[in-house]
């Protein structure tokens, strides 16, 4: 079954097999579940499709014992799962929205990711956890970059697709993967009926209907380029392909890196992408302090600080819990102008 | 604070209960009770690294609940958690080894007094989070019924933990969900320097259990075949399908929460009341009363269990520390 | 009678200046040359040497004082011969920040030189210096610096507080070039030289830049003159037709400009080679190689010396083309944005000093090229034509010729073709 790393750039094939990215990931679990029947998926309301209808149909397909439905105990069901792994079955605990993960922070941060490490070993823990992520409208505490809270943790892997094609085949190998997964999906790139849906060149996309996966820990160069290196991943990724697409047309390549896995994030194809352009700007949509940016410009200044030819920047969310009003919502998280102008800004045409 | 004295019922026949499983009884008991007392010896001479939370004056109740187990059971083990492992048949060189920190430990140093475990002896590596491994025991148990292996899980924790909100979500979800899981709780009436009476209203912890609609049952638990009784019937019922239980086994620790903990907040008349209740030597007088057992055959095993114990602390002595390069391992499968 | 010695007028400002040290006490006997006194004029630190020769009588102003350009700082006797002696030493290196003397005195190390050490925090002694007498140069100081620093990306801290700010991609690429930051101009965001700043610069080195490409040209014209057996051919070519030419492709074409007649002298010379492959040779010691291309450097005047661009594969370009690629060089020449292209091997030089009045002149061969044509100015002479005397514009060629490579003959023929395609020039349109 083909491992593939690259994503396809443009939309071929037929129109039935444009995905969103939900439409993928429900491919994925399935595919999943009917490969190994020790997987099974844990969450609230799961039997209505949890909130942005990743779980939709599951039940019914594979009745109560593998799709099962929670009272509101994130804490209890995370270690729940936490236990059920260790004893060899491989849970997907599914979150209606990824918040609702801090109420169980301490089983996945002291348990989950460390007793592997504590017992030397004697144990595995695959989990994956399912997480909407980002800021869409509902106020802070729905708000959260669920990606920057957990990126400094060792022990756990942090994936964040931003595409149908990479999002059902990275799903595949969270799935497979022996560890505690986070995969981080932007509530606005589900494309789930009724939810808003970033548009962008790869919001949509052609997924093929054979079996693929792609490894975690590989980024994709989705857009190639000369003049900067643009590192963004989630929605932050579609605003900076639709401002590299622009800019284009004014003369200037902007190459667009989308690191996929952040944990572990493959530094290489970044550092190799800024040693060609000489130019880097990160675009992340956790709040600026500590986000997983400052690794990327860390890791650049450290590999390729020679080919550096301009300042490293990062544009982020300010440190503020996200406002709800959606004017103040839209001014603090990145925009596409924002983007625009700091490309410009460091390209200097 | 409300005073809390043992009340020790009248001690059942031991002529019902085979002989390998009573001397079995008293050895790990008593092997429990010298491997604290040989810690807290090495602590004091400043040879053992880290900080230690001793486990001696509860061995009742740990060997009394792993012995009702089978061995592919499993159990999770608290920060307390040196007699729980040993109980359930940790060796005590990997545990020796463990809390010195070297690479022959039952987790190759990486884990320490308050991660020891040995997954293939049916202890999970402690988990040290109060409240937090309540729910990976309904989890285990979990997967147990999915897979139908007959396994159960049996959940230590203290009396403390069940004011915890994981503890609260693991009991609903294990009997929503009928997990063969034995909640047992050593309640040692303290939390650290902290008198259950001062945070709780129930009188005992298992009347938590009615608000979950499990059975929940309070016994003495420095009666190691009291504690054995009750958990057999428990994990016999988890086993049928039947469910959770909750059994709190009420015991007291002979020492402070940790070593270094002299235990001056517990009330002198209190102290005095429970330690002279203390099991190891109460199981061996009543040992002693059936005809099975003599002098000679208690001191014998005390002998083996006295070489055993210098053994495991020469082996832990003389055991190399894990190489650098170990740190970095065992961070992904 | 006594001799003032005076602030000389240091950079270009008449301002204050400061009086470092003293590097001669009273009562010493002062040589001819010899470095007085030190003067910081916060662009640089400045030497100021003797002209006279003589004992220093008094020194009236102390180190490390405010003066003024034309002050007096201190008196000398002069010595017994009242003349004194014209300078002997080599002309100055340049007249850039650098002090004047090129003389070994007390001090074998320049100001700047030290100063630079001590802010990079080199010690002096174990610098070879490569200034005239072992004078150990800022250069000296800043490539020994830089050889102390692991060969990395590392810059010497002293960089930054020249003031300079850059990329560190420009200043690895500066480090590969041997170009010096200062003096740049910065395009880059914050105020930062970055990478294309540098490799815009012509290839130099140090703080001075001058002196480098004067070196070059001292060098190899004198390794012309001494190993090149020259020898000269001149035609007097009449340029009534270019000029005819030169109003046609303005009137009637209605190009922007007239083509200079560097641009069709360069277009005939084009031609000739073209005619003549036998001339595009180039010679070595294992024989003569064929070059395969018309290539033409123009010698263009810049302000420190003489640089010659190059026009390559000149006999497939069309004369418009060929305008076009001129100015192009001469602009870039000019602004000192050569290419890495622009300065390449070639067939030949063609040198025009008409604008500058000269009637003609004789150029020396730019080796490995085996001809150098040297053009005077348009100027209208008195000719016979057809038994009668005219007045026409005449322009004299003088061509140099290596005669390793050249015979008269095929020189002359060339030459011959150079000049009946100036005086047929509507060929050369192209």
């Amino acid at each position: 079954m083909p491992e593939q790393t690259a994503s396809p750039k443009a939309q071929t094939g037929t129109a039935e097999r444009d995905l969103t990215i939900v439409q993928a990931l429900r491919e994925a679990v399935r595919e999943e579940m009917y490969r190994d029947e020790d997987v099974f998926v844990i969450g609230e309301d799961i039997r209505i499709g949890g909130s942005f209808l990743f779980t939709l149909g599951l039940l019914d397909e594979f009745g109560p014992d593998r799709v099962i439905n929670t009272p509101i105990s994130e804490a209890g069901f995370v270690g729940l799962a936490t236990g059920a792994a260790i004893q060899g079955m491989r849970p997907i605990i599914d979150f209606q929205y990824g918040d609702f993960l801090f109420t169980a922070f301490d089983q996945i941060i002291q348990q989950a990711t460390k007793l592997r490490y504590m017992s030397g070993g004697q144990v595995k823990i695959p989990l994956v956890f399912q997480l909407p992520t980002g800021a869409s409208g509902r106020g802070a505490q729905h708000a959260n970059a669920m990606e920057g809270f957990f990126y400094h943790i060792p022990g756990l892997k942090l994936v964040t697709p931003a595409s149908p094609y990479d999002a059902k085949g990275l799903f595949k190998s969270a799935v497979r993967d022996d560890n505690v997964v986070l995969f981080c999906v932007h509530k606005h790139l589900y494309g789930s009926k009724g939810r808003q849906l970033q548009e962008s060149s790869i919001a949509r996309q052609y997924v093929p209907e054979e079996e693929y996966t792609i490894p975690l820990g590989v980024a994709d160069v989705k857009r190639e380029g000369s003049d900067i290196t643009v590192v963004a991943n989630l929605l932050m990724l579609h605003r900076a392909l639709n401002v590299a697409a622009e800019l284009a047309g004014e003369g200037i390549s902007v190459e667009v890196v989308d690191p996929r896995t952040l944990a572990p994030l493959d530094s290489d194809t970044i550092v190799a992408s800024v040693k060609k352009t000489g130019r880097l700007l990160v675009v992340e949509e956790n709040s600026e302090r500590g986000g997983w940016g400052a690794q990327v410009v860390a890791d650049v200044a450290s590999q390729a600080i020679g080919y550096i030819d301009a300042p490293i920047r990062r544009l982020a969310t300010p440190d503020v819990p996200i406002p709800f009003a959606p004017v103040l919502e839209e001014a603090v998280i990145p925009s596409q102008t924002q983007i625009r102008e700091a490309i410009l800004e460091l390209v200097r045409p | 604070m409300q005073i809390k004295k043992p009340k020790p019922p009248e001690p059942r026949e031991l002529s019902g209960y085979e002989d390998g499983l009573l001397m079995e009884m008293y050895r790990r008991m008593f092997l429990i009770r010298n491997f604290e007392l040989s810690v807290n010896d090495l602590f004091l001479r400043g040879l053992m690294p880290g900080t230690i939370h001793l486990s001696h004056g509860q061995e009742a109740t740990t060997v009394g609940a792993c012995l009702a187990l089978h061995e592919n059971d499993v159990v999770t083990l608290t920060h307390r958690g040196h007699g729980q492992g040993l109980a359930k048949g940790i060796t005590p060189k990997s545990m020796m080894a463990e809390l010195f920190g070297k690479v022959t430990g039952c987790c190759m140093g990486k884990g320490g007094s308050l991660h020891v475990g040995d997954i293939s002896v049916g202890a999970l590596p402690a988990i040290a989070i109060v409240g937090a491994s309540s729910p990976i025991a309904a989890g285990m148990a979990f997967a147990f019924k999915r897979h139908q292996t007959g396994q159960i899980a049996c959940n230590f924790f203290g009396e403390g933990a069940a004011n915890k909100g994981d503890w609260h979500e693991a009991l609903n979800l294990a009997a929503l969900w009928a997990l063969p899981v034995v909640f047992l709780c050593e309640n040692n009436l303290y939390g650290v320097s902290t008198h259950m009476t001062d945070v709780m209203l129930n009188e005992y912890v298992s009347e938590r259990a009615a608000a979950y609609h499990m059975p929940g049952v309070t016994i003495y638990g420095n009666d190691p075949i009291e504690v054995y009784d009750t958990v057999l019937e428990a994990a016999e019922r988890a086993r049928r399908g039947d469910g959770p239980t909750l059994v709190e086994s009420l015991t007291y620790r002979r020492g402070g929460h940790k070593r270094d903990d002299p235990g001056t907040y517990r009330p002198q008349e209190e102290v005095e009341a429970w330690l002279a209740q203390d099991p190891v030597p109460a199981f061996r007088e009543r040992l002693l009363t059936d005809k099975r057992f003599d002098e000679e055959r208690l001191s014998g095993i005390e002998e083996a269990v006295g070489a055993e114990l210098d053994h495991a602390v020469e082996f832990a002595l003389s055991s190399d520390d894990p190489p650098t390069e170990l740190a970095l391992e065992h961070v992904y499968a | 009678m006594m001799i003032e010695i005076v602030v000389p007028q240091v950079g270009e400002a008449i301002a204050e200046v400061r009086l470092v040290r003293w590097l001669v006490s009273e009562g010493d006997e002062i040589q001819h040359g010899e470095v007085l006194f030190e003067v910081d004029t916060d662009k640089a630190v400045v030497e100021v040497e003797s002209f006279a020769e003589g004992t220093l009588t008094e020194i009236l102003v102390p180190d490390d004082s405010p003066v003024m350009p034309q002050q007096v700082v201190a008196l000398l006797t002069p010595a017994g011969e009242a003349e004194i002696a014209p300078s002997r030493k080599a002309p100055p290196q340049s007249a850039a920040a650098q002090a004047v003397s090129p003389a070994p005195s007390g001090d074998s190390v320049s100001p700047v030189a030290r100063r630079v050490a001590a802010e990079l925090g080199v010690a002096l002694d174990g610098i070879t210096g490569t200034g005239p007498g072992g004078r150990v140069m800022v250069e000296d100081v800043r490539a020994h610096a830089a050889r102390q620093i692991d060969g990395g990306l590392v810059s010497p801290v002293g960089d930054r507080r020249e003031g300079v700010l850059a990329s560190p991609k420009a200043r690895r690429i500066a480090r590969e070039l041997g170009v010096s930051l200062g003096g740049l101009v910065a395009t880059g965001v914050d105020g930062l030289i970055v990478a294309r700043d540098v490799q815009a610069a012509p290839g130099e080195t140090g703080v001075q830049p001058l002196s480098k490409l004067r070196h070059s040209i001292a060098t190899r014209m004198l390794s012309s003159k001494q190993t090149v057996p020259h020898f000269y051919l001149m035609v007097d070519v009449d340029m009534t037709q270019v000029e005819g030419l030169r109003a046609y492709c303005l009137e009637t074409l209605n190009w922007e400009r007239a083509p200079t007649y560097t641009d069709l002298i360069v277009r005939a010379c084009a031609v000739g080679l073209a005619a003549n492959p036998a001339v595009n040779v180039i010679y070595s010691d294992e024989g003569l190689i064929r070059r395969t291309s018309v290539d033409i450097g123009v010698a263009v005047g810049v302000d420190d010396g003489l640089i010659v661009p190059v026009l390559p594969n000149a006999d497939q370009l069309s004369l418009a083309e060929t305008s076009e690629a001129i100015r192009g060089l001469v602009q870039r020449a000019h602004d000192g944005r050569l290419r890495a292209g622009d300065l390449s091997q070639k067939s030949m030089v063609v040198s025009n000093l008409g604008m500058y009045g000269v009637d003609a002149f004789v150029a020396i061969i730019d080796p490995p090229d085996p001809v150098i044509l040297a053009v005077g100015r348009v100027a209208d002479q008195i000719v016979p034509v057809d038994g009668q005397a005219a007045i026409r514009p005449m322009c004299t060629m003088t061509l140099s010729v290596d005669h390793r490579v050249l015979d008269g003959v095929i020189g002359a023929k060339f030459l011959a073709r150079v000049k009946d395609a100036l005086e047929n020039p509507f060929e050369l349109l192209g």
